[in-house]
């Protein structure tokens, strides 16, 4: 597999803040990556240091082996679609669909249209006139459209419906199949595209948590429950992500390999074990509860 | 436009998603919805259906084609191997020996139930069926 | 595929035909219908100054164009570079389109109609549209192109250095304009400006306005080089 991303002690400061600090990272061709982490973790500026958007504080960025920074061969390759990108307020849904024809040098007009009739955009509205769903639409159908070797979704679907973003995985997973490119997906619905990611980076307060394939990392943590003095035992010496406890009983999320060993430990102690969920494991890290943000868009 | 219904329900997070891939082809073929030297869909089409990453799907299926389950005809596909429903069943009775037997004993000795009367409990859950 | 993307920036341009060929000439047509009206009225030749609105809105799509088009073209990885020179050849090309209808309109007020029949100098004003048809052709081209560069150069300034950045600029112009006027008075040096424009043609002001544009230019690409959408 050949790297399309090298990310080396990237640092970006505002001010005061290190909104990034110090991280590295990989990419690989033709994997779908999750960029999970909370609000304002530094995923989104990230993805602005990659496209050169903005501008390092420090570090290293090569992307397809050259710095992206007004390199041409290097940014029409990639198709970054964020939640804020901004629309000139004369355009419709056609206009920015023919411009981005005209950016992309991979353009599928005809998939392009065919999601539009997916998704029911009204191709003649204003921008400025789409509701937050129909927005995101635009966004998802550009992203998909441009078949960029680096496509990166940014909370693409804020106000999309169940229904929506099913397509949207749907179309994504298709398209994947038959177009391989590198995907980098970023969103709080993790539980939602936690099957469809290869490999999981966790950022949290600028910095690099995790980075890690999906697959090592299910079963990663897991919950056991059962009397407290027999939970602690068991716990003891293993990392507890968590831990709560009720009357006779404790609950506690344990990080550890997962391997047989610890398996049998519980049984033999007769204990109930639970996986945790990659979601759930990323509000266990990042220390927080899970963020609602979909919910308070809508 | 039609919605497909997800079946992405059917895969849990307590194992890795590649062996519930191979489970689940295996299963196919022990019922019988999958005949020997009839075609697997492909791991494109899996991934489609369960919402996962191919790569994942294509995990799955490679498992079983180290196993000698599944083999490829080139350019056309992915095909259940003769005799492979035979051979899953066989290792199916392994792991269920180890699965439930082993344990069913054990149990069963720590509650001081007797050979005789394990065998009567089987034939009673036979006859309650 | 470096000219692929460049073009791609004159076709976002060019997908807002609206503001960039139509509505001003609307604005302009539009001073030009109440002035005909008027001039039917009047006995003496009427003289107005209608088609500074022409003008004035392109200075105003230069300021409106870096706003609304920059964060789109830079958020679709567009390179700041093609940004700029498809804007260019899209702020060039429609300071051309209206240029050759000033001339056109020029020539029919002056040497066709005799001033559309009421004595109305609209498009062909004294000393400004003095010279042939090709020299208005070139000073009314300049002159847009100018005031294109001149707005851009403003917004440029805000995206590079934000709101504070803009203000600060705005003061110091401030300044120094009222420094240079009160010197102006004080020396007397204004009668020279008015025998400088005496002596010179418009063609020739117009020349001296290309590298204020080049400068403007110049200093634009260098702000959006650095400036994040």
């Amino acid at each position: 597999m050949s790297t399309i991303v090298k990310v080396d002690r990237l640092t970006k400061s505002y001010k005061d803040i290190d909104a990034v600090k110090d991280v590295s990272f990989t990419l690989e061709e033709n994997k779908i990556y999750g960029m999970l982490g909370r609000n304002g973790a530094g995923k989104t500026t990230i993805m602005h240091l990659l496209t050169a958007q903005i501008f390092p504080t420090g570090g290293d960025i090569q992307v397809f082996g050259e710095a992206p920074y007004e390199n041409d061969r290097v940014l029409s390759r990639i198709c970054f679609i964020k939640e804020s990108q901004k629309y000139p307020t004369t355009f419709a849904v056609r206009d920015v669909l023919e411009v981005a024809a005209g950016l992309f040098p991979k353009w599928d007009r005809e998939f392009a249209y065919s999601l539009v009739e997916d998704f029911r955009l009204p191709l003649k509205r204003k921008m400025t006139k789409l509701s937050r769903g129909m927005l995101s639409a635009v966004g998802i159908i550009v992203g998909l459209a441009s078949r960029a070797p680096l496509t990166i979704f940014d909370e693409p679907y804020l106000g999309l419906d169940a229904v929506a973003r099913s397509l949207f995985y749907d179309r994504l997973l298709e398209d994947y199949a038959e177009h391989p490119r590198t995907i980098v997906l970023s969103t709080h619905l993790i539980d939602e595209v936690s099957r469809m990611l290869e490999h999981v980076i966790l950022i949290d307060g600028g910095k690099l948590l995790l980075d890690e394939e999906a697959e090592q990392l299910q079963g990663r943590a897991y919950t056991v429950v059962g009397s407290s003095s027999k939970v602690e035992s068991f716990a003891a010496g293993k990392r507890v992500l968590a831990r709560e406890s009720m009357g006779g009983l404790t609950t506690v999320t344990v990080m550890g390999g997962a391997g047989s060993d610890d398996r049998k430990q519980a049984l033999t102690l007769g204990l109930e074990m639970a996986p945790v969920t990659l979601q759930q494991l990323v509000v266990h890290l990042t220390g927080g509860k899970p963020e609602h943000k979909e919910a308070k868009a809508q | 436009m039609v919605v497909k219904q997800k079946m992405s329900v059917l895969i849990d997070d307590s194992r890795p998603i590649f062996m519930q891939i191979a489970e689940r082809i295996e299963n196919d073929i022990i019922e019988g919805r999958l005949a020997e030297e009839s075609q697997v869909p492909s791991t494109n089409q899996f991934a489609a259906f369960y919402q996962i990453n191919p790569a994942t799907a294509a995990k799955g299926v490679n498992q079983l084609v180290d196993q000698g389950i599944l083999y490829k005809k080139r350019g056309i596909g992915m095909f259940v191997a003769e005799g492979s429903r035979a051979r899953l069943l066989e290792n199916r009775k392994e792991q269920f020996y180890e699965q439930y037997v082993v344990t069913m004993v054990r149990e069963a000795e720590k509650l001081g139930i007797t050979a005789e009367q394990l065998s009567e409990m089987i034939r009673r859950g036979e006859r309650s069926q | 595929m470096t000219t692929n993307r460049m073009q791609g920036v004159i076709r976002l341009h060019m997908k807002d035909k609206m503001n960039w060929l139509v509505t001003p000439w609307i604005v302009v047509l539009c001073s030009f219908a109440v002035n005909l009206v008027i001039s039917q009225f009047m006995e003496a030749d009427l003289y107005t100054g209608g088609v500074a609105s022409l003008y004035i809105y392109m200075l105003v799509i230069g300021i409106v164009t870096l706003t609304h088009t920059f964060p789109f073209a830079i958020g679709f990885n567009v390179r700041r570079k093609d940004y700029f020179w498809g804007t260019l050849v899209a702020a060039g090309g429609a300071s051309l389109y209206s240029a050759v209808i000033l001339t056109l309109l020029s020539y029919v007020e002056y040497d066709l109609t005799d001033g559309w029949g009421s004595g109305l100098n609209f498009f062909h004003l004294p000393y400004l549209s003095d010279g042939s048809l090709f020299v208005q052709l070139v000073v009314s081209f300049l002159l847009i192109l100018n005031l294109f560069y001149t707005g851009f150069f403003i917004t440029g300034i805000f995206k590079r250095f934000g709101r504070a950045g803009l203000f600060t600029f705005a003061i110091a112009l401030l300044i120094l304009g009222t420094v240079f006027s009160f010197i102006m008075t004080q020396q007397e040096w204004w009668v020279n400006v008015i025998d400088w424009f005496n002596a010179h043609t418009m063609f020739e002001f117009t020349l001296w306005t290309l590298p204020v544009t080049v400068v403007f230019m110049l200093l634009s690409y260098a702000m959006l080089r650095r400036a994040t959408a």
